[in-house]
């Protein structure tokens, strides 16, 4: 039995598949524990799912809406780069004896940490990596990319041309499909394209309100 | 939220999970998130998206369109554009096939049964680093 740890935050779409693989591991007989930020302990724990907040870095609310480039340097600071995860990941490492982390893909503080040897880790991408991804000549990407470079050199790691090369040779986990991600044509052995994972849900009550033999399209709109 | 007045050929949800609805369904209507387009394309069901203009949504939009499985509209489409792209995929089985053809490859992909033997892998090495 391994303990696992997810660190994760919710963008939307990256939860579910986190989820989708740790109750897979968990039917498996190992433990899970997922370390993120104070806004997501009640959706964990309405899954039943362990969780503990990042000790430095957890109280930042990533739902908060404010002006867009607030919002992207906030988000900057505190989740996608955020120098506090060299130290807040050790430190829910002890707290929960875990053995392996697995790091959403966009948190380069908490991959910097791993890095420098924290634990073995494997990297979650959702979705495509030619979609996740900003490239670098971007100003997202720029922005990224610099503040991924100033805690890369409080952590004395080399800086990275790419924001991708933090992962570069480390077991990435793409919840996609080939052809979803024009990325997969330069991957390297170590990136495996599992196809979409879904989480297990309870039962739902909801039933349709038309008969079964109702002979008009169906179209879901699923915003 | 207040969608005002709800025609009697639709029902509003703050949740339904996927499954419950895709098995019948002939289109998705999106904002293209991962989620909502990869459990369309795993039944087979062609999408008319609608991305904000963040994350992945405009490339996976875009990328659908290119497979064939969909259209992809500006998030802000005004509503005559989204019937006429709603009429297109529903009306040409083209769209249909190559979502037919994506539903094959993900139900061919490892899964989570793939994602769990990676990270067994990865916990039986001692080593924190990669080789």
């Amino acid at each position: 039995m391994t303990r696992f740890a997810f660190v994760t935050w919710d963008r939307g779409g990256n939860v579910p598949p986190a989820v989708g693989i740790a109750q897979g591991l968990i039917a498996r007989g190992h433990d899970v524990v997922f370390i993120g930020y104070e806004v997501q302990r009640k959706g964990f724990e309405q899954r039943r799912l362990s969780f503990v907040a990042l000790r430095r870095s957890g109280a930042f609310d990533t739902f908060a809406t404010s002006e867009p480039g607030h919002r992207i340097s906030g988000l900057t600071a505190n989740v996608w780069a955020s120098p506090d995860h060299l130290d807040d990941i050790p430190d829910a490492l002890d707290a929960t004896s875990s053995d392996v982390l697995v790091v959403d893909f966009s948190m380069q503080g908490a991959l910097a940490s791993a890095t420098r040897g924290a634990a073995p880790m494997a990297v979650l991408a959702h979705s495509a990596i030619a979609g996740l991804v900003p490239p670098p000549d971007s100003p997202v990407g720029a922005a990224r990319l610099s503040a991924t470079n100033s805690l890369r050199e409080v952590a004395r790691l080399p800086h990275l041309a790419r924001l991708s090369e933090a992962w570069t040779g480390y077991t990435t986990l793409v919840t996609t499909i080939l052809a979803l991600d024009p990325a997969a044509e330069t991957a390297d052995d170590s990136v495996h394209y599992l196809g979409p994972v879904f989480e297990a849900l309870p039962e739902d009550p909801w039933e349709s309100p038309w008969r079964a033999d109702d002979d008009r399209p169906l179209v879901l709109v699923s915003i | 939220m207040d969608l005002g007045t709800v025609p009697d050929n639709a029902a509003v949800r703050p949740f339904v999970p996927h499954q419950r609805v895709l098995d019948d369904a002939a289109l998705t209507v999106t904002h293209a998130g991962h989620g909502t387009v990869a459990a369309s394309l795993a039944h087979g069901v062609p999408l008319v998206a609608l991305p904000n203009p963040a994350a992945d949504q405009p490339f996976l939009a875009a990328r659908v369109q290119r497979l064939g499985a969909g259209l992809a509209l500006d998030g802000e489409a005004a509503p005559t554009l989204i019937q006429t792209a709603v009429r297109e995929v529903l009306s040409q089985p083209s769209y249909a096939a190559a979502a037919a053809k994506l539903a094959i490859a993900i139900h061919a992909a490892p899964g989570v049964g793939g994602a769990v033997l990676e990270l067994e892998r990865l916990a039986s090495v001692t080593s924190p680093t990669p080789a």
